[in-house]
């Protein structure tokens, strides 16, 4: 039979600490970090995810969401504006 | 046979022919005489019963332990420290440390209390003023994700730094040279209330090492950065300001608020960047690697200060100081953010050289100025600071306003 | 006395025995340190001359002794230096062959994991069955220092046979 999946996230704000990661239930470890990503960010597997939110309070910057609580949330609690300088830098030369 | 403790209790400082060279010798004689009652008592039970060839074996008697009782098994990750935690005894971090011995929690210490001495500059007893909910974590993180400014780095690509124009060269060697003027003072800040914080918050002690060892390696990657890349150049008589505010802070959370969540936080912000700074491939790794750690240090600095406004007992109080201290902690930094040695060079690398350094330069930098100052306040937010109305920042950069 | 090999580890079962002591036998464990370069990076640099002295081991009972160059993770250069020459290395590790022997035999027997009284350290730590010699006290703590390098150095034997004289 099929394990069910988790229901937690980590939005796109994390500033990529890593205090999560190591909150993970280490049988369960669950969460990673992406990888080729600059900014060194973390994510959740959600089929190893066992929704136990243990991560949730050590989260600096309030990226790591329930699901089935909060939905699918913009990211506002970390870094929320370097999307707007990488678009500033991808244009900067086009001028 | 000579008594080995009364050679202690009999002990007399005798007066050197030869001049001392300084008084420091002096004053701590004078100040261990005073205690050499307890530790010649100890000295001489032990000397005597060694002296008759017996053991004590007091140490194999288990009571008052939690000997056996507490199994920890590691996790698939190894020993961490969660692991070893996860019974109350080792586990449970007291409020208020109760002594200011070296004995570590959870070791059988009680009953020999009045025979190790007091560490008198063990003053942060209270725990709140120096924990994070996240400490240990950080710390298992930390000690995982450590890398080598020598090797790690791709430093045979340095051609590609020789190769840049000049300008950008200038730029990056000055970006490199102000990095090193501020990477010491996170390793000096926690290094000064590291010796104040008590055994029993071992894991804040720890994380703080981590810290250090963090800034000593951002130190040596950005001074042979700056040096490969042609050599140092200015320093940032603006920056010193806030270095001073933040080791002269009046106590560890306004430090920690000073250091890792406003002034980290702002070279978290630039070291993020870095994707569109870094003018070479080994740039941009060299501000992957330090981010990592920067992101550590800000997250240790944002749950502590939580910690310590969530914990207070007169909330209110606490916050409004903080505020105060933030008014001026805000002004400080402000002179480092118009400082030329740190603007003018991240202006000519987003813009692509010093002939676009006043127009797309300052707008980048304009941009930078924005996430600087909005993440700051998000960082606030966070460990409950409403800064928004008080915050003595400009929104956007002067030019830009 | 005949040569004697070792128990066969899995490894080294299909590969020809090396004799010890003998350059050939350094040599193959300098190999084998540049093949495992990450394990050797992840230990630190062993920047180092060692001496590895067979007190018995050489002619009619005379030492002979394998000097042994290191560098950051590699070995430089191994070389036979007889019965000692200048300039002199920063250490000498010097036992009698039964003392090797047990000690390689012991490694063999553990896949590469020596039993607690069979590594170098224990071995030399009481001076005796084996020692660790220098002009000078700092050089002769790198034996220390890079001590991990050194035995995981030795310990590489595991991965192959070794047959004594």
């Amino acid at each position: 039979m099929a394990r069910k999946s988790g229901h937690f996230y980590i939005d796109e704000t994390c500033i990529a600490c890593g205090a999560c990661d190591h909150a993970c239930p280490g049988k369960v470890d669950a969460i990673y970090r992406v990888e080729g990503d600059f900014l060194g960010r973390l994510a959740i597997r959600i089929e190893d995810c066992i929704d136990c939110a243990i991560c949730v309070p050590l989260c600096p910057v309030d990226c790591i969401h329930d699901g089935r609580a909060e939905g699918v949330v913009e990211g506002a609690g970390g870094y929320t504006k370097i999307k707007a300088l990488q678009a500033w830098a991808d244009n900067r030369n086009k001028d | 046979m000579a008594n080995l403790g009364r050679g202690v209790t009999d002990l007399k400082l005798t007066p050197s022919d030869i001049p001392l060279a300084g008084d420091d010798l002096a004053r701590f004689e004078t100040s261990f005489e005073h205690t050499k009652e307890v530790w010649g008592e100890l000295l001489e039970e032990n000397g005597n019963r060694l002296q008759k060839g017996n053991l004590s074996l007091h140490w194999m008697n288990t009571e008052g332990s939690a000997w056996n009782k507490s199994r920890v098994k590691p996790s698939s990750r190894g020993l961490t420290l969660m692991d070893i935690n996860r019974p109350d005894v080792y586990g449970t971090v007291p409020k208020i440390a109760p002594h200011r011995k070296f004995a570590s929690r959870g070791s059988i210490r009680d009953q020999y209390l009045n025979r190790m001495p007091d560490v008198s500059d063990y003053t942060i007893m209270d725990r709140d003023e120096v924990w994070a909910d996240n400490v240990e974590t950080l710390y298992e993180e930390a000690v995982a994700r450590q890398w080598k400014a020598t090797t790690d780095v791709p430093w045979d690509e340095y051609e590609d730094i020789v190769k840049l124009p000049e300008d950008i060269r200038l730029a990056s060697a000055q970006v490199a040279t102000f990095l090193t003027e501020v990477e010491f003072v996170a390793a000096d800040m926690p290094a000064k209330w590291l010796y104040h914080i008590p055994q029993d918050f071992l894991e804040v002690k720890m994380f703080m090492v981590t810290q250090m060892m963090d800034e000593a390696r951002h130190q040596e990657v950005f001074r042979k950065r700056a040096i490969i890349g042609g050599g140092l150049l200015h320093a940032s008589p603006g920056f010193e300001w806030a270095l001073k505010v933040i080791l002269e802070a009046p106590n560890h959370t306004m430090g920690s608020f000073m250091l890792n969540l406003l002034a980290e936080g702002m070279v978290l912000t630039i070291f993020r960047s870095g994707e569109m700074i870094a003018p070479t491939q080994l740039d941009k790794e060299i501000f992957r690697l330090t981010l990592q750690d920067e992101a550590r240090h800000v997250s240790y600095g944002v749950m502590q200060v939580k910690n310590y406004l969530d914990k207070h007992p007169d909330r209110a109080a606490a916050t409004e100081e903080l505020h105060r201290f933030a008014d001026i902690a805000e002004q400080v930094m402000l002179t480092t953010l118009t400082e030329p040695t740190v603007i003018e060079p991240l202006a000519v690398l987003l813009g692509g050289g010093i002939k676009y350094a006043e127009t797309k330069g300052l707008d980048g930098v304009a941009k930078l100025w924005d996430m600087l100052i909005s993440e700051y306040l998000q960082r606030c937010d966070r460990v409950g600071l409403d800064r928004h109305a008080r915050c003595t920042l400009p929104r956007t950069a002067p030019w830009a306003a | 006395m005949g040569s004697v090999a070792t128990k066969t580890s899995a490894k080294g079962a299909a590969e020809e025995s090396t004799p010890f002591p003998s350059l050939s036998w350094f040599e193959r464990l300098s190999a084998l340190m540049k093949d495992n370069l990450e394990h050797y990076k992840k230990l630190g640099y062993c920047d180092c001359v060692a001496d590895f002295c067979v007190t018995d081991g050489g002619p009619k009972g005379s030492p002979w002794i394998a000097r042994v160059t290191f560098d950051a993770f590699e070995v430089l250069n191994v070389e036979d230096v007889g019965s000692g020459k200048t300039p002199t290395p920063d250490f000498m590790l010097e036992g009698s062959l039964e003392t090797w022997r047990a000690m390689i035999e012991s490694i063999s027997d553990g896949d590469g994991r020596p039993a607690l009284d069979q590594t170098i350290n224990y071995l030399s730590h009481f001076h005796a069955p084996m020692n660790v010699t220098s002009d000078d006290p700092l050089r002769r703590d790198l034996f220390y220092r890079y001590n991990q390098s050194l035995q995981s150095f030795i310990s590489g034997s595991s991965a192959f046979d070794t047959v004594f004289s």
